[in-house]
């Protein structure tokens, strides 16, 4: 037996890996630099994970969410890994002395850019043995990417600090152009590069055109209602979110909640929890739903409203199919939808016109409360706010009306990176004779090797509709006392007393 | 009518046309300021404050001022004969639900999210479960029920039995309704739990009112675990109860601890003086052994009270005129903020 093999026993209770994932976790263990392109769901951290546990020394792992960050330390510590742990800002000064007093007994440390970019984290990171650094969802750190984040660029040269130690990029959807924008800012010479197609052949593809409101809500009832789910309705808003999910309680025969930020946290817990234990067969949600969620049986993503570019759109379907089974994906398209994106790219960048006060503020503010002071007082989001941050400590020393021209230029930049691709997803949505499938794979440099069936309205298919299971749904009537008693004992308990 | 307005009419029947409309939103919407928490207490309110959290102040005029238009609000505030025959069988239900935001709101989030992880814990290691996503992501909660199961070892299976019969018995004591959305809320091993709005469709309640009586349930328990130590109910409460003071008077009461006026205490903080007063007030009635025999004689604050008691008023306006001349309206608060609470246990022995 391999020590690779008898670690995955020890560690995972796994007898092997995917056959995709052994030359991936090879190259790290042999200190080789990896950009890996793999779609979500497809045992992505266990490739980081198995070396990071076998190589002596730390592993650093650049995560953008606080969610992927817990759900990987729940899945670590659910198979009693307790060399694992988080930094990032949620955590009180406690927690964080806490870890950072036990860094040389860790193997795995998650960390939040932001976090990584603190000058006393990177002190305190020399003196401990790094040997490796993982980024994850590393397409943040390309500004032709979809999710360009200022502080990704900050890991570069931290891996320089830290005197080079092998870095692993992952990512599930990255073009060509952010390819090569990964490996640049990562400082990543020659990888070794795994780049598996962001094809999904079991999600048939399908878009609706749509001339009113009224239209949609009728079509997306229609198809809710043929489809037995498990499946997630994506809307741009948690108003509409709420509104939605009304209508599909109201006109269909589904168990449906919603699903956004404004919900409290117990709640949302609840809700996912619910959907992935199969207490609910649709949720309404917006696009922070789904991050880290893994769930293998759904079988539609119905777009109520379509996503900002194509790299959201094949993230967001990827969330069917993940069992292999047959699934689905469908935009409800009307034109004047397009105004939906626009307006959540806008708010994503410094308002041009509020420069001059923003830098204003910017100048009264301490070091590391300029984000903060940003979306306070300007009202900025987080996106916007960091953006401006990252340029001001770019450029210390560059007098005030020069600062402005240059961002002035990076905002348009920006702008213009975002129209395009934004025009890229309308252009594929209005499309009215080639495959789908084949289009979508273009705007990612891949050609289609093989068309699956079904596979898009455009090829002439159907939408795949699963079989309803006759499966009744559990009536919640049980008095107060009969729950109890499941609650505590379970089942099986209560059924006997 | 809706809940929501029920509970505005019943917090304006309970201030009695003595304090403006704008007091009644505060003390729905459960707003920490001293006049709020002194009104809570006065009006023996306890019940309403912070009844409605996701109420909004323009949501809340417009209702009243509906109710002004219907004539179900007479001039000066008070519900007409119509509008309170309307809300008896709700106040009925206040009256029964426990719900006392003003002593147990932060008490009470900390409550259930012990008890709820507590129970989620023990289901799943009785399970013999071992992978399961906390329902409570709040890591005091987490690191608590941590301590808990390491100090119980291997008794916390009896313990576990000993809670299902504790709750099992509270829960009789309430409502039907409050003892079902309780056990509904709870999450375990193979039961997950439901949100308070599933909770509302499958009882054909609104939201709002479910999340009271839930409030009310959390806070019977406590009541009731407080007064029976050796539960285990009484092991999840918080060991010490501090007194609920505004963070703003906690900083003025440390400037009474070191021995400063209230006017040097104003300039220290560089406050109005009028806001220290409120401090006060709050002090005054929060904490039992704060005299206030320096500021307000002792035989003036007995002055106070009787009129107060005769009048059957707490009128700040109609007080001050009965009583001599240089009663002040800060001795009168502070002598009504002191009494309150014993006129208040009178009440209850009453009972």
């Amino acid at each position: 037996m391999s020590g690779k093999t008898e670690a995955l026993n020890k560690y995972f209770g796994f007898p092997s890996l995917h056959e995709y994932q052994e030359p991936i976790v090879d190259a790290l263990l042999a200190d080789t630099d990896t950009l890996t392109v793999l779609p979500t769901g497809s045992g992505k951290s266990i490739c980081f994970q198995l070396p990071a546990l076998m190589k002596s020394g730390l592993t650093i792992i650049v995560s953008p969410l606080l969610s992927l960050m817990d759900n990987q330390l729940q899945e670590l510590r659910a198979r009693h890994i307790k060399t694992a742990a988080a930094y990032n800002s949620f955590m009180s000064p406690e927690e964080k002395s806490r870890v950072l007093s036990r860094l040389s007994s860790l193997k795995l440390l998650y960390i939040s850019p932001e976090a990584l970019s603190l000058p006393f984290i990177v002190e305190r990171l020399k003196t401990v043995k790094v040997s490796m650094m993982v980024v994850d969802e590393a397409h943040c750190i390309s500004q032709w990417g979809h999710e360009f984040r200022t502080d990704y660029l900050k890991i570069g040269p931290v891996r320089q600090a830290l005197g080079r130690p092998c870095m692993a990029a992952f990512t599930a959807t990255a073009t060509p152009e952010v390819q090569l924008d990964i490996k640049k800012q990562l400082q990543m010479e020659a990888p070794a590069e795994y780049i598996h197609s962001v094809d999904r052949a079991n999600i048939a593809l399908f878009v609706q055109r749509c001339t009113s409101e009224r239209e949609k809500k009728k079509e997306m009832i229609q198809l809710v209602q043929k489809a037995p789910g498990p499946g997630l309705v994506y809307v741009s808003s948690r108003k509409r979110c709420e509104e939605l999910k009304a209508l599909l309680q109201e006109e269909t025969s589904h168990r449906v909640e919603a699903y956004h930020g404004g919900l409290e946290n117990e709640a949302r817990l609840m809700i996912q929890q619910q959907f992935l234990h199969g207490d609910l067969d649709v949720v309404v949600c917006t696009n922070s739903f789904g991050m880290g969620l893994n769930k293998a049986d759904v079988e539609f993503v119905l777009h109520y409203h379509f996503p900002k570019d194509a790299e959201s759109y094949i993230q967001e379907i990827g969330r069917a199919g993940r069992d292999g089974r047959q699934a689905w994906a469908a935009v409800l398209y009307m034109e004047e939808d397009i105004i939906i994106p626009q307006m959540l790219m806008e708010a994503e960048l410094p308002p041009v016109n509020e420069l001059g006060s923003a830098l204003e503020t910017a100048s009264g503010s301490r070091r590391g409360e300029i984000t903060d002071d940003l979306i306070n007082s300007m009202g900025w989001t987080e996106t916007a706010a960091r953006f401006l941050a990252y340029y001001l400590e770019k450029y210390p020393e560059k007098p005030g009306a020069e600062l402005r021209e240059e961002l002035e230029k990076q905002v348009q930049q920006r702008w213009f990176e975002k129209q395009k691709k934004l025009k890229v997803m309308i252009q594929w949505l209005e499309n009215s004779e080639a495959c789908r499938r084949r289009l979508l794979l273009q705007v990612f440099g891949e050609a289609l090797r093989k068309r699956p069936e079904p596979c898009c309205d455009m090829c002439g298919h159907r939408l795949p509709f699963r079989e309803h299971q006759g499966a009744e749904k559990e009536k919640e009537t049980a008095p107060w006392e009969t729950r109890l008693q499941e609650l505590f004992f379970g089942r099986e308990r209560a059924k006997h007393e | 009518m809706l809940f929501q307005e029920a509970m505005i009419l019943i917090a304006l029947k309970r201030l009695r046309g003595e304090r403006t409309d704008a007091s009644a939103y505060h003390l729905l919407s459960g707003k920490r300021s001293s006049q709020t928490i002194t009104d809570a207490k006065w009006f023996q309110s306890k019940d309403l404050f912070g009844a409605l959290p996701a109420l909004d102040k323009p949501q809340f005029e417009s209702i009243t001022s509906s109710f002004y238009q219907r004539g179900w609000l007479e001039a000066g505030g008070v519900p007409g004969a119509e509008a309170s025959a309307a809300i008896e069988p709700r106040e009925k239900i206040v009256e029964e639900a426990g719900f006392d935001g003003w002593t147990y709101r932060d008490t009470g989030r900390q409550f259930w999210r012990r008890i709820a992880l507590l129970i989620q814990t023990l289901s799943h290691l009785y399970q013999q479960k071992k992978q399961f996503v906390p329902i409570i992501q709040d890591v005091a909660a987490q690191q608590w029920v941590k301590r808990k199961l390491g100090a119980w070892g291997p008794e916390k299976y009896t313990v576990m039995t000993r809670l299902y019969e504790e709750m099992t018995d509270c829960l009789h004591e309430l409502k039907e309704v409050q003892a079902f959305i309780f056990a509904y809320r709870l999450t375990g091993a193979e039961t997950l739990g439901k949100t308070t709005e599933q909770i509302a469709r499958l009882q054909g309640m609104e939201k709002a009112e479910i999340e009271y009586l839930f409030q009310g349930t959390v806070h019977a328990l406590i009541k009731k675990a407080e007064t029976h130590p050796g539960t285990v109910l009484h092991e999840c409460l918080d060991a010490g109860g501090n007194p609920q003071l505004t963070v703003t008077a906690e900083k003025t009461l440390d400037f009474i601890n070191k021995g400063l006026s209230l006017e040097g205490i104003a300039h220290a903080r560089r406050l109005k003086e009028s806001t220290i007063e409120d401090h006060f007030v709050e002090i005054a009635g929060e904490i039992e052994g704060f005299s206030i025999d320096d500021l307000v004689p002792p035989e003036q604050q007995e002055a106070i009270r009787r009129t107060a008691a005769s009048l059957d008023t707490f009128k700040l306006k109609a007080l001050k005129e009965q009583l001599d001349s240089d009663v002040t309206y800060f001795a009168i608060r502070l002598a009504l903020a002191k009494g309150g609470e014993k006129g208040e246990r009178k009440n209850r022995s009453a009972e």
